[in-house]
C-alpha cells in the first residue's frame, strides 16, 4: 500500500491516479473506461449525496427512479440535444435473445425520457410545479476517461423541474445553482463561481446554462455542477402541455440540474497534498482516527492505554472515529495509511501521554509539529469537535487564498496569453463566438462561465454600474459624468463624479441619466432627481422597484419635458453609434429596422436573429416590463 | 366515505374480480408507478419511490449493523466474464441486454448489461484478494440490474428493476454458511418488522436454486390472492465462482486456497409484496414504518 506517492509537481495527473488507487477509493474495471468505487470512496460519496439529498427535500423536490434505457427516437426529438449526444451513446440492440425492433440507448442524462412521462402526467395548471430529481447511473462513450472526473459510466444526481411560466424556471435553476454553490463551499469546503455558461458551452438543448467552476491543485479549472434553464425547447419535443386558468393550452417551462461523482475528483483535487487525501471534516467518512502506541511486553500499559481510549470514545457523541488498533502494525505504519487517506484528525496516546493525563491531537492539514497540540485528556472530545469545526474553515480559506493568488485580470490580449498558463483569467469578452474560438486556438483557454457577481453594484461606483460604463463609453457614448451621493470629487476612469444630477449637469452639460440606483436605494427618487435636475431623457435599468414608487414618479413626470425609458430595461441603442445601456453589443449592427421591446432578452434575440439575416437596426429601444412605465413609444 | 372518494374507489377493480387488475390499478392510481415507453420497464413515482427510500434505510442500516460496507461496481461487464461461469451464463444469457455499438461504433466485444454483479465483482475481488489477512470481504451494493422478462408486471418483474446484492468472500465453509443464512435471518426480520410481512423462510430445491450457487434460501410470503412471492434470496455459492474467476488467498498455514462466498439480494418486488399483503378494494394499506406519509389512509394523491 505504501507505495511512495509522485509528487504533484511532477505530474499532477499520476499523483492524482495514485492517491485514489493506494487510499483505495476506487479502481479500473475490466470495461475500458469504468471505474469500481471502493468502500471508502464509496462513503464519501454516500455523505455528498446524503448533504445534497437533504437540501432537495428541504426545497419541495422529491425523488423518483426513471429507466435506464431510453428509445433511440427519443433523443433524437430535440435537434440540439441529438447532436450534442449522438456520439457519446451506449446502445442496446439485443435483449432477451432477440434483436430489438428499436435500438434502446443507456441513458447519457434523462431529460427525454422524464420529458415524455411529464407530458403524459401534466395536465393543469394544478399541476405544476413538478419537481423531481433522481439519484441514477448513466452512461456516456468517454475517450479520454480519469477516475471520477470523466468516467464512462458515473453517478449523479438529475434534477428536472416543469413550471408555468418563464420567470419560475428562471428562479428554480438559479435557485439551485444556489444550492450547490451552497454544499461545495460550507460541506467540500471548496470556493466556487456560479456563473453563466457562453453559448458555445452551454448544455445542449437549453436557453441558458449556468455552473460552479472551481480551482484545482494544478490551477486548472473544474466545472464542479450544472443547472439549466431548458426554457420550451424540450417541452415542445416532448408536447409536455398544461391548461392554463384561462382554460388555453401552453407549453411547459422546464430546468434540469446536476452534480455526480466528479465531485469527489473536485475534494481530491482541491485539497490533497503530497501525503494523499485531505478530506473535508464534514463529508470525511472518518474524522478522528484514535492511534493507542502500545509497549510490547506490558500488559498493564496496554491495559490503561486501552482504557483511556474507550472513556475518549464514550463522550465523542456524533463525532465519526475508528480505533486503529493494529498493535503488530507501528505507529508510524499506522499515521501514514491514516494520512494517506486524508482523516482530518489523529489522536495519539501511548504510556508517556497517560502518565501526563494528555493526548496527543494531530492536524492532517497542517503536517509536522506545526499541526500538533497536547491537550488534557479530559478535554479531548471538546477539542476534537472544535478543532474539526477550525480544519473546515480554514481548509475554505486556504483554497480560496490559493485561487486569489492564482487569479489574473489582464487587461491586453498579450497579457492574458501570458498569465492564462498560471491559473484564472478575469478578462472583458465581445460575446462573439468567433472571438472565443480564436482565443481557443491560439491559448487553448476556454471560457469556464460569465460570473453570476459582474464587476459593478451602485451607480457608476458600483460593481454592475461601472463595468456598464465602461462598455456604454468603449462603444462610443459620451459618458461625461457620474452621480453618486458622497462620491463627489472622484472619478470612474477619468469620468467625473458629483454629488448630485444637478451638479453634474451644471459642470458638464449632459442631457442624458442613465441610472442603475438599485431598488433598494431608492431607485425612484433618483428618477425624479433627474427630471427635477432638467435632464431631456432618463433610461433608468433598475429592476424591483415597487408599483407605488414609480406610481409617484410617474406623477412627478408630468408636464417635464424629461422622457423616461424604463424601468427595469435595457436601454437605448442606436448601433455602431451609441448605447445607453446594458445590451450585449455583439447582437446588434446598424440597418435600418426600429425594435422596440417590453422584454429585454428578447429584443437582444430580435435584433440578433435579424443581425443573421444581413438586416441591421436603426435604433432599439428596451421600454421595460413593468406594470408602470415611462413612455411606451406607442 | 365522502362522494368524491367513492368515485375514486370505483375506478379500483375488486380484487375477487382480477386480482391482477387490482393490483394495477392500485399502483396507478396512488401514482406508486407507472408504465414507460421502454417496453417492460417502469417509472417509480415519488410517492412509491419514497416507500423504497424507506425500505433501503431500514435494510442499509442493518445491512451495515452486520459489518459491511457498500461499494459500487460497474453496470456493463465483458461478454467473456459473463461466460466464466457455465451454470451461471446458462441462467442469465437468454436475459441479458447487449450492449454492442458505443460512441458511434461497433464493439469488438459486447457488453452485458449486468443481470446480476457476480462475474463482475469476482473479477475485482480476485485481483484485491491475496491473503487470509484480507478476509472476510463483506461488501453490498445498492444498483439498478437488467433481466430481460416476458412477462411483466409493475414491481413484481420489470425489465429493469432496483435492488440490493451483498457478495461475500470467507476463509471457510462454515463461515460462509453462516453468512449465508445469517443475512437471511437479516431480511425475515426486516420483513417482519418494517414491512409486517410474515415469511417463510427456507432452503430452494435444486432446480429452483441460483445459476452457480452451491445452495440457495429464501423467504417466501403469502399475498392476497393466496400465491406466494420469493420476498429475497441468500446463496451459498460455496467455490465455484473463485475457482472460475481465480479467486484465491494465502491461508494461515501457507498454502493457497479458494474463497468461499456467498451472495444475497432484496428488490424493488418488495414494494409489490407489501402492496398485495395489505392492501384492500379500497386502495393501499401500508405498514406506518415504510410509509412515506403516516395517518393516511386509502388512495393517496401526490399533492
Amino acid at each position: 500500500m505504501f507505495d511512495k506517492i509522485i509528487p504533484r509537481s511532477e505530474d499532477y495527473a499520476k499523483w492524482y491516479t495514485q492517491v485514489i488507487r493506494q487510499a483505495e477509493m476506487a479502481d479500473y474495471a475490466p470495461v475500458r473506461g469504468c471505474m469500481v468505487i471502493r468502500p471508502y470512496g464509496y462513503a464519501l460519496w454516500e455523505n455528498v449525496k446524503e448533504q445534497l439529498d437533504t437540501r432537495f427535500k428541504e426545497t419541495g423536490h422529491q425523488n423518483a427512479a426513471f429507466p435506464l434505457f431510453i428509445p433511440m427516437s427519443f433523443i433524437e426529438k430535440e435537434a440540439e440535444h441529438v447532436e450534442g449526444f449522438k456520439p457519446e451513446l451506449a446502445v442496446v440492440t439485443h435483449g432477451g435473445g432477440k434483436k430489438l425492433e428499436e435500438p434502446l440507448v443507456v441513458r447519457p442524462t434523462s431529460e427525454t425520457i422524464i420529458g415524455y412521462m411529464y407530458s403524459q402526467w401534466i395536465q393543469s395548471y394544478r399541476d405544476l410545479p413538478v419537481l423531481i430529481n433522481q439519484w441514477a447511473n448513466v452512461v456516456r462513450w468517454e475517450l479520454r476517461p480519469r477516475l471520477f472526473l470523466r468516467t464512462m459510466e458515473f453517478f449523479w444526481q438529475e434534477g428536472h423541474t416543469a413550471h408555468a411560466t418563464h420567470e419560475e424556471a428562471e428562479e428554480e435553476t438559479l435557485s439551485i445553482l444556489d444550492l450547490y454553490a451552497d454544499f461545495a463551499i460550507n460541506e467540500a469546503a471548496i470556493p466556487v463561481i456560479r456563473g453563466r455558461k457562453s453559448e458555445s458551452e452551454k448544455f445542449p438543448g437549453a436557453l441558458t446554462s449556468y455552473t460552479i467552476e472551481a480551482m484545482m491543485g494544478d490551477k486548472r479549472a473544474l466545472q464542479s455542477g450544472t443547472s439549466h434553464d431548458l426554457g420550451q425547447n424540450f417541452a415542445k419535443a416532448f408536447d409536455i402541455q398544461y391548461l392554463d386558468a384561462n382554460q388555453k393550452q401552453q407549453h411547459c417551462w422546464t430546468t434540469s440540474w446536476g452534480v455526480s461523482t466528479r465531485m469527489i475528483g473536485a475534494i481530491i483535487m482541491t485539497h490533497g497534498d503530497d501525503q494523499g487525501l485531505v478530506l473535508p471534516p464534514r463529508l470525511a467518512p472518518t474524522q478522528l482516527v484514535i492511534v493507542p502506541i502500545v509497549p510490547k511486553n506490558n500488559d498493564s500499559d496496554k491495559q490503561a492505554v486501552m482504557q483511556a481510549v474507550d472513556g475518549i470514545c464514550e463522550t465523542l457523541g456524533s463525532v465519526r472515529y475508528h480505533v486503529d488498533d493494529r498493535h503488530d502494525h507501528s505507529p508510524g505504519w499506522r499515521f501514514n495509511e491514516w494520512e494517506l487517506k486524508g482523516v482530518p484528525l489523529r489522536i495519539e496516546i501511548g504510556p508517556r501521554d497517560l502518565s501526563k493525563q494528555q493526548i496527543v491531537l494531530a492536524r492532517r492539514d497542517i503536517p509536522g509539529k506545526e499541526g500538533k497540540t497536547f491537550v488534557p485528556i479530559d478535554n479531548a472530545a471538546e477539542t476534537v469537535k472544535q478543532m474539526l469545526d477550525t480544519i473546515q474553515a480554514d481548509m475554505l480559506k486556504r483554497a480560496i487564498d490559493f485561487r486569489d493568488t492564482n487569479t489574473f485580470k489582464p487587461t491586453t490580449y498579450d497579457a492574458f496569453k501570458e498569465v492564462i498558463e498560471n491559473g484564472f483569467a478575469h478578462a472583458r469578452w465581445c460575446g462573439d463566438a468567433a472571438c472565443e474560438e480564436q482565443v481557443r486556438e491560439e491559448t487553448q483557454a476556454t471560457i469556464r462561465c460569465l460570473p453570476m457577481d459582474q464587476p459593478g453594484g451602485d451607480g457608476i461606483t458600483g460593481r454592475s454600474g461601472r463595468f456598464h460604463t465602461e462598455q456604454c463609453a468603449a462603444y462610443g457614448t459620451q459618458i461625461v459624468a457620474g452621480a453618486v451621493p458622497g462620491r463627489g470629487g472622484s472619478d470612474v476612469n477619468g469620468i467625473p463624479v458629483y454629488d448630485t444630477v444637478a451638479e453634474g449637469i451644471a459642470a458638464t452639460g449632459a442631457d442624458t441619466s442613465l441610472i442603475f440606483v438599485p431598488a433598494r436605494f431608492n431607485a425612484a427618487d433618483s428618477v425624479m432627481e433627474a427630471a427635477e435636475a432638467g435632464v431631456e431623457l432618463i433610461v433608468c435599468i433598475s429592476e424591483h422597484i415597487p408599483v407605488l414608487d414609480m406610481v409617484k414618479a410617474k406623477a412627478f413626470l408630468q408636464g417635464k419635458s424629461t422622457r423616461l425609458i424604463g424601468p427595469n430595461c435595457p436601454g437605448v441603442i442606436t448601433p455602431g453609434e451609441c448605447k445607453i445601456g446594458v445590451m450585449p453589443e455583439f447582437a446588434y449592427t446598424p440597418g435600418n429596422v426600429g425594435i422596440v421591446s417590453r422584454s429585454g432578452t428578447l429584443t437582444y434575440e430580435a435584433a440578433y436573429q435579424l443581425k443573421r439575416l444581413g438586416i441591421g437596426q436603426s435604433t432599439c429601444v428596451g421600454i421595460g416590463g413593468d406594470p408602470v412605465i415611462g413612455d411606451k413609444l406607442c | 366515505m365522502s362522494d368524491k372518494a367513492a368515485a375514486f374507489v370505483k375506478e379500483i377493480t375488486p380484487r375477487s374480480e382480477d386480482f391482477s387488475r387490482w393490483y394495477t390499478d392500485v399502483i396507478r392510481r396512488a401514482e406508486l408507478a407507472d408504465y414507460s415507453p421502454v417496453k417492460g420497464s417502469m417509472v417509480i413515482r415519488p410517492y412509491g419511490y419514497a416507500m423504497w427510500e424507506l425500505m433501503q434505510q431500514a435494510l442499509d442500516r442493518r445491512i451495515k449493523e452486520t459489518g459491511h460496507v457498500n461499494a459500487y461496481f460497474p453496470l456493463l461487464i465483458p461478454e467473456g466474464l459473463l461466460e466464466k461461469e457455465a451454470a451461471h451464463v446458462e441462467g442469465f444469457a437468454p436475459q441479458v441486454a447487449w450492449v454492442t455499438h458505443g460512441g458511434d461504433e461497433k464493439l469488438e466485444e459486447r457488453l452485458v448489461v449486468r443481470p446480476t454483479s457476480e462475474a463482475i465483482i469476482c473479477t475485482m475481488y480476485s485481483k484485491w484478494i491475496q491473503s487470509w489477512r484480507d478476509l472476510p470481504v463483506l461488501i453490498n451494493q445498492w444498483a439498478n440490474v437488467v433481466r430481460w422478462e416476458k412477462v411483466t408486471r409493475l414491481f413484481l418483474r420489470t425489465t429493469e428493476f432496483l435492488w440490493q446484492e451483498g457478495h461475500t468472500v470467507h476463509e471457510t465453509e462454515e463461515e460462509a454458511q453462516k453468512e449465508t443464512l445469517k443475512m437471511l435471518g437479516v431480511y425475515k426480520e426486516f420483513a417482519e418488522t418494517e414491512l409486517a410481512m410474515p415469511v417463510l423462510a427456507g432452503q430452494k430445491t435444486e432446480s429452483e436454486k441460483f445459476a452457480g450457487a452451491a445452495k440457495t434460501y429464501s423467504i417466501e410470503a403469502l399475498m392476497g390472492d393466496g400465491r406466494a412471492l420469493q420476498a429475497a434470496t441468500s446463496h451459498n455459492l460455496g467455490q465455484n465462482f473463485a475457482k472460475v474467476f481465480d479467486i484465491t488467498f494465502q491461508g494461515r498455514d501457507k498454502t493457497v486456497q479458494y474463497g468461499w462466498q456467498t451472495s444475497w439480494g432484496a428488490t424493488t418486488r418488495l414494494i409489490g409484496g407489501v402492496i398485495m399483503m395489505h392492501g384492500d378494494d379500497s386502495g393501499l394499506i401500508l405498514p406506518p414504518r415504510i410509509a412515506p406519509v403516516s395517518g393516511s389512509d386509502g388512495p393517496h394523491s401526490s399533492r
